[in-house]
């Protein structure tokens, strides 16, 4: 009886305390959100999934914890904790994205600068929240919209904040259809939802195709080396892609490697919610400053297009700004479908998609600086 | 410490305007250099093909390749025209990407490549894979 009544006391029924039951909660909502509603279900149902099982109470000791020396989650972790998954996820990224659209319109590059302003306004906010230098830094990389690069830099910078981090981005990235819509019509008419972009697209040759991952990492690297992480495996995997030489590595990349990653990222960083060290004010704090991250970024990248449009002979779509977050393809898929409410035959997604890019190289360079100022 | 003094404190406003300088103007440099990048390639191949022209005979150049003849009016028949586009896009494949097909629908100066794509889609005779790629479906 005795030995029954231990092993009771052991058992996650007894362990268990509100908070365990509204992370699990919080883990059923996320899986809910990825299958019936479809909402980025490549990321939230392993992190909906690794929520799940990270808030299973168990009997600290046993090893099996992901915060817990020599358990398989921690090992498992340790990609998060380094940053090796985010590099590898973006080796997958560049093997996948295709830059014709952005090497074909240029300009919409300023777009995927512009959308990274609201990471500066959040640092400031996180800053006079009374938040650590290198914990707003942390947090205000929420804006990028990039889930790799928040759980890269949040793993150089402020390891303790990876759960709350990496959950808020991801979450972001899934209610774009809720986020941006509201705050692009506030900003814009009408008449400028209705602006056509040309569906003639100059034609990007080959040997620009090739020359671009070069040209792009030797003058990003070498402006914000910390980037290198991110930034260097990003174009490896889009040489591949174009060179046309190597179809086999380009596919592995695109394909096995980034599914690999992405399971191994999302599940953990799901399990690295544990309740006892996740449910605290700080993460409350995370949440609210996120969203006011990702509606900065996705503000100042459509206001920094109504400016470009001051000056431009042949305007472009002010709403493409709000593309200038890197929450690829989400964001793109958005704003197209927002122009093609507007006007059917408007189709926005491939001038989207090259905004899309530009913000995957602006918040990785953004993630770069923000580590080179906070280092040591 | 909290407020506009943690700010100060921690140089937040120096970081945050240099920061927000720095991505600018980097993202504007590349866009500059991919801007010339066409123009850079141009100038390389004119003076290599100018340097080879002077050194050797002209080759004759082989023949050109004939695409099939579009339909009169694909949008308004896609049945019809179906046969044509599985013609110019055979070199993709059976799967290919909408991307790859839209540039072949450039190519073959398709007035209207998006409208195009939708209405096969639309006719389900553009179907996806389920692996980001699309095959035709013949009916």
């Amino acid at each position: 009886m005795e030995l029954f009544l231990q092993f009771l006391h052991n058992t996650g029924y007894y362990l268990a305390d509100y908070r365990y039951v509204l992370m699990i909660g919080i883990g059923i909502f996320f899986v809910t959100l990825a299958i019936a509603k479809n909402y980025e279900p490549l990321l939230l149902l392993p992190i909906g999934f690794g929520i799940i099982v990270g808030n299973i109470p168990f009997f600290k000791g046993f090893g099996l914890g992901i915060y817990e020396n020599n358990s398989v989650l921690h090992y498992l972790y340790f990609g998060v904790r380094t940053g090796l998954y985010p590099s590898i996820v973006f080796l997958g990224l560049g093997a996948m994205t295709d830059f014709s659209s952005l090497l074909a319109w240029p300009k919409l590059m300023l777009l995927g600068a512009a959308a990274q302003m609201g990471i500066y306004f959040t640092l400031l906010s996180a800053l006079a929240l009374g938040f650590l230098p290198k914990e707003a830094a942390s947090i205000a990389i929420i804006g990028g919209a990039d889930g790799p690069t928040s759980i890269f830099l949040t793993a150089k910078l402020a390891p303790h904040l990876i759960g709350p981090i990496a959950i808020a981005a991801y979450s972001y990235m899934a209610l774009i259809p809720i986020i941006q819509p509201p705050i692009i019509r506030l900003l814009t008419t009408k008449k400028e939802r209705l602006i056509h972009m040309p569906e003639e697209q100059r034609k990007v040759s080959r040997k620009e195709l090739l020359a671009f991952p070069v040209a792009a990492v030797i003058l990003c690297c070498f402006l914000a080396p910390a980037s290198i992480p991110l930034l260097g495996p990003f174009f490896f995997g889009n040489l591949m892609k174009v060179s046309g030489v190597v179809d086999r590595l380009a596919k592995t990349a695109s394909s096995a490697i980034i599914d690999t990653a992405t399971i191994f990222l999302g599940f953990t960083v799901g399990a690295s919610t544990q309740a006892d060290v996740f449910l605290t004010p700080k993460s409350v704090l995370i949440f609210c400053l996120g969203a006011v991250a990702f509606s900065l970024a996705t503000a100042s990248g459509v206001l920094f297009a109504k400016i470009m449009n001051l000056f431009l002979k042949d305007k472009i779509n002010p709403m493409l700004g709000a593309a200038g977050v890197s929450a690829v393809p989400g964001s793109a898929r958005e704003v197209h479908l927002l122009g093609q409410k507007e006007d059917p035959s408007n189709y926005l997604l491939m001038y989207g998609m090259a905004c899309n890019a530009s913000g995957v190289i602006g918040s990785a360079i953004c993630a770069g600086i923000l580590w080179s100022f906070n280092v040591g | 410490m909290y407020g506009l003094e943690a700010i100060s404190a921690a140089n937040g406003w120096a970081q945050a305007a240099t920061g927000a300088t720095i991505v600018m103007l980097g993202l504007s440099a590349l866009a500059f250099v991919i801007s010339r990048i066409g123009f850079i390639i141009d100038l390389m191949e004119n003076a290599t093909s100018k340097k080879k022209s002077d050194q050797i005979p002209a080759e004759q150049s082989g023949p050109e390749k004939i695409l099939p003849q579009p339909p009169a009016d694909p949008l308004e028949n896609p049945e019809a025209a179906l046969e044509y586009y599985r013609l110019i896009t055979a070199e993709l494949g059976e799967k290919f990407s909408l991307i790859d097909f839209h540039k072949i629908l450039q190519q073959a100066s398709d007035p209207h490549p998006h409208l195009t794509i939708r209405t096969l889609r639309e006719k389900g005779y553009l179907v996806a894979t389920g692996d980001g790629l699309f095959r035709w479906q013949i009916p």
